[in-house]
C-alpha cells in the first residue's frame, strides 16, 4: 500500500518509507510538515535512516528521496 | 523544615479518638501519603489480620505539601490491607478533600475497630465527632452527600463516601469523593463498609500557607505559559485522560475483548476527542490545579453530569475490554460505578472476563441470570453493575468477588482468561507496547497499577525533550526505538521511575502534574517545591530514597504474609503477540520477562530466588526495624 499526499500537478515528489509504508511527498517536505500531515503530535519521536532527530530539528529537517522514517508516539499515562 | 505530623486515631468500636504527634525527623523518613500510611500500618497492625475484620486499619494520609496552592498537590492516600489482593493496599484520590484534611490540621487519620451502627466521621479542626449514619446507610454516593450536608446544616464541607457496594463489601468497592473522584483500587471501600463507616467528612478550611511565598511564585507565576508549552498538558486540558484512547487506538494497543487483541474497530467512537466534541459539558479541577482534566459529561436520559465523566481507564474497561463502542453505555457504566461506589477498572475488567467465559461456553445464560454476555453487549452494564453492587445471588455475587476468585469458582480453565496481578485486574496499558509495565505489574506490591512507574515511550523521546532529560535525572538510561523491548534497561527504568512515582504517592502529588517525563513539573521543580512549600532542603536522591523505602515497607508487609517471587508473575494473556493492526506481531516473551525480573531484583537489592529485600537493602533504607 502506498500513502500518497495530495499533490499539485507540476509538483516534484520524493518517494520514501514511513513506518514501513511507501509514501510519496512533495519535494521539500519537512519533518514537522510530515507529522502534521499524519495528524501526529510533534513530541513524537522520529528516526530517519536509523538516526533519531532532536525536537528542534523537526521544522528544518527536509526529507529526502529514499529516506526510511520511523515515527513513534510518545504516549504516557491515563 | 518538615514539622511534626499530627495523627488522629479514631476507634470506632470504642467511639473514641486521640491525637498524637509524630516527630519531624520520623516524618521526614515517611513524609505523608503512602509512606506514612505504611509506616503506621506496619507499626500498629499485624499483617495477618483479616482485611474485613475490625482489626484492619483504614488510614487516610496527606503530606507536608498538601493544601499549598499549586497545581497537582491535592491528593490523599488510603492505606489498608486489601480484601481484593490480600496484600498491602493502597489507593489515591484527588479533588478537594485532601487539601481540607490538611487544612484542619491532620496529616493522617487512622480508623480502627468497627462501629456498632452506621456512622460517619466529622472533623472541624479539634472537633471530632462520630455521628449516626443510620438514615444515610444504603444511599448512593450523591444522595448520601446531600443528606450529610442536611444533617450538618452545612454545605461547606468535603466528604469521602462509600456507596452500597462498599456497605455490601464488594471486594473492589471504592471510596467516592465529589461523586466522581475515587479511591478506586484495592477494595478500600469494602474495608470502610466493614467498619460501618459511611463517610469521612471535613469542614472546608483556608489554603495552607507556604513557607516561602515568593519562592513559590517562581513555580506558579508562569503557569499558563508552562501549560501551553507542554503538548500533553494541552491535550489533557482539552480531552482529559480519555485522550489516551485516541493514541492507544491509533497504535493498535487498546486492550480489546478481554485482552485478546489491541485493535478495536471504531475505537474513535469511545475516544477522548469524541467525548469533547459530543457530550462534554464542562471540565472540573482539583484544589489549586490549573489543568482542569476532569471531564463532566451529559447525555439526557442516560448520563447525569452529577457523576462526572469517564476517564481513560473507564473508556477502556467498559469499552474495548468488552468490545463495546457505545459511548452512552460507557458513560452510564461510569455513572453507576460512581453512584454505587465501585472501581471502574476492576468492574469493567471483571465483566470483560465474564464475557470471555460466556463466549467460550464457560458461563451459560442460566448462570448469568439470563443476560447474554457477548462481547459488544454494553446494554448489559446497567443490570450487571447493580447486581454486583448488591451482590445479588447468582452472577452479581460471583462477579463481586473479582475475576480471579470468580474464575476459581467457574473452573474449566477460566483462570487462564483472567488478566490480574496479585488478584487485581490490570489497567488498560498493554505490556506489548509498554513492556516495563510487565515488570511493574508483576512486582507491584498492591497488584497491577499503571501509575506506579513511568511508561516506556519516555525511552523513545528525543534527546532535547523534557521526557528524556527529566527521566535521566533519576538514572542514566539507554534509548529504545521499538515497542515490545523488555531487557535490563527496561528493568532499571521500571525501578528508578517506580521509586519516583512512589515518592509522589507519599508526598500526595498528582502524577499528571508532577513526574519524571511528560508532566508539568519535573524532579528539580519538586525539590524546589519542597523547599519553598515547607522549608525542607532536600534532593532528588533523598526523594528517590523515600520512594524506595515505601516500596520496601510494602514488600516486607507482603513478605510477612508469605509472598515471594512466585507471586510476581504475569497472566498468560500478557504473552499474546498482537494478532493484527499497525503493530501486528509485537509482544514480549516469558524468557525476556524472567530475565528482566532477575535484573529488577538485582537493581532493587532483593534476593533473586525469593524476591525478598536483603538485610543490606533494609539497613540502607533505615528499615532495620522490619527485619
Amino acid at each position: 500500500m502506498c500513502h500518497r499526499t495530495k499533490l499539485n500537478q507540476n509538483q516534484n515528489t520524493i518517494n520514501l518509507m514511513v513506518n514501513k509504508e511507501e509514501t510519496v511527498l512533495p519535494e521539500g517536505t519537512s519533518m514537522a510538515q510530515l507529522l502534521k500531515l499524519r495528524g501526529i503530535k510533534s513530541r513524537s519521536s522520529v528516526w530517519v535512516n536509523g538516526n533519531q532527530l532532536l525536537l528542534a530539528e523537526y521544522p528544518t529537517w527536509i526529507l529526502q528521496e529514499g529516506d526510511v522514517v520511523k515515527i513513534l508516539r510518545v504516549v504516557a499515562g491515563g | 523544615m518538615i514539622k511534626d505530623a499530627r495523627i488522629l486515631t479514631v476507634d470506632l468500636t470504642e467511639e473514641s479518638y486521640k491525637v498524637e504527634t509524630l516527630p519531624a525527623d520520623t516524618y521526614r523518613k515517611y513524609p505523608g501519603g503512602s509512606a506514612l500510611g505504611m509506616y503506621l500500618m506496619l507499626s500498629r497492625m499485624d499483617p495477618e489480620v483479616e482485611p474485613l475484620s475490625p482489626e484492619n486499619l483504614l488510614i487516610f494520609s496527606v503530606s507536608p505539601l498538601t493544601g499549598i496552592p499549586i497545581s497537582g498537590q491535592s491528593r490523599m492516600c488510603v492505606t489498608t490491607k486489601s480484601p481484593l489482593t490480600g496484600t498491602a493496599g493502597d489507593s489515591q484520590v484527588g479533588g478537594f478533600i485532601p487539601a481540607h484534611v490538611k487544612g484542619n490540621g491532620y496529616d493522617s487519620i487512622v480508623i480502627k475497630g468497627k462501629a456498632s451502627r452506621p456512622v460517619y466521621l466529622f472533623i472541624e479542626k479539634d472537633k471530632v465527632e462520630i455521628k449516626s449514619a443510620e438514615k444515610i446507610w444504603g444511599k448512593v454516593t450523591g444522595e448520601a452527600e446531600k443528606l450529610i450536608m442536611e444533617d450538618l446544616g452545612d454545605t461547606k464541607i468535603e466528604s469521602s463516601i462509600i456507596g452500597p457496594a462498599g456497605e455490601n463489601q464488594v471486594l473492589y468497592a471504592s471510596i467516592m469523593h465529589m461523586r466522581s473522584r475515587a479511591n478506586g483500587r484495592n477494595g478500600v471501600g469494602a474495608v470502610m463498609g466493614s467498619k460501618n463507616l459511611k463517610a469521612l467528612v471535613v469542614k472546608r478550611q483556608p489554603p495552607v500557607k507556604p513557607e516561602d511565598p515568593v519562592g513559590m511564585k517562581t513555580l506558579t507565576l508562569d503557569i499558563k505559559e508552562r501549560i501551553a508549552a507542554n503538548e500533553v498538558m494541552v491535550d489533557t486540558a482539552l480531552n482529559g485522560s480519555a485522550g489516551v484512547v485516541d493514541f492507544h487506538g491509533a497504535e493498535g494497543f487498546l486492550p480489546t475483548n478481554n485482552w485478546e487483541s489491541g485493535v478495536l474497530e471504531d475505537y474513535i467512537k469511545t475516544a477522548g476527542s469524541t467525548i469533547t466534541e459530543t457530550i462534554l459539558k464542562q471540565r472540573e479541577t482539583c484544589f489549586g490545579c490549573a489543568i482542569r482534566c476532569k471531564g463532566v459529561v451529559e447525555i439526557p436520559g442516560k448520563a447525569d453530569p452529577e457523576y462526572g465523566g469517564p476517564e481513560y481507564e473507564t473508556c477502556a474497561t467498559f469499552g474495548s475490554y468488552c468490545g463495546n463502542t457505545d459511548l452512552g453505555d460507557i458513560c452510564l457504566a461510569n455513572q453507576l460505578c460512581n453512584m454505587y461506589g465501585i472501581d471502574t477498572i476492576s468492574c469493567g475488567a471483571t465483566i470483560a472476563f465474564a464475557m470471555d467465559c460466556y463466549e467460550r461456553g464457560l458461563l451459560t445464560k442460566e448462570q448469568t441470570d439470563g443476560l447474554e454476555l457477548n462481547f459488544g453487549r454494553g446494554d448489559v452494564f446497567e443490570s450487571l453493575i447493580k447486581k454486583i453492587a448488591y451482590k445479588e445471588e447468582g452472577i452479581g455475587a460471583l462477579l463481586a468477588l473479582g475475576s480471579k476468585r470468580a474464575a476459581a469458582i467457574i473452573g474449566n480453565g477460566a483462570e487462564a482468561l483472567t488478566v490480574t496481578s496479585k488478584g487485581q485486574e490490570w489497567p488498560a496499558h498493554m505490556v506489548q507496547m509498554k513492556p516495563n509495565l510487565a515488570v511493574n505489574y508483576a512486582v507491584n506490591n498492591f497488584g497491577a497499577d499503571h501509575q506506579s512507574s513511568e511508561h516506556d515511550p519516555t525511552l523513545m523521546a528525543a534527546d532535547d525533550s523534557n521526557d528524556w532529560i527529566w527521566a535521566n535525572m533519576l538514572e542514566s538510561f539507554e534509548k529504545c526505538d521499538a515497542y515490545g523491548v523488555l531487557d535490563a534497561n527496561k528493568a532499571k527504568f521500571a525501578l528508578a521511575t517506580q521509586k519516583f512515582y512512589s515518592t509522589l504517592d507519599s508526598l500526595c502529588l498528582c502524577q499528571f502534574v508532577w513526574g519524571p517525563s511528560w508532566q508539568l513539573y519535573g524532579p528539580a521543580e519538586l525539590v524546589a517545591f519542597c523547599k519553598y512549600g515547607t522549608g525542607w532542603d532536600t534532593s532528588i536522591q533523598e526523594l528517590q530514597m523515600i520512594g524506595e523505602r515505601r516500596i520496601n515497607m510494602m514488600r516486607m508487609f507482603n513478605v510477612k504474609l508469605g509472598y515471594t517471587r512466585k507471586d510476581d508473575c504475569l497472566p498468560p494473556k500478557a504473552f499474546i503477540k498482537m494478532p493484527s493492526g499497525p503493530n501486528e506481531g509485537v509482544g514480549i516473551t516469558k524468557e525476556d520477562f524472567e530475565k528482566a525480573l532477575d535484573a529488577y531484583y538485582e537493581f532493587a537489592g532483593w534476593d533473586r530466588e525469593t524476591g525478598i529485600p536483603s538485610k543490606e537493602t533494609l539497613t540502607r533504607l533505615g528499615l532495620e526495624w522490619l527485619l
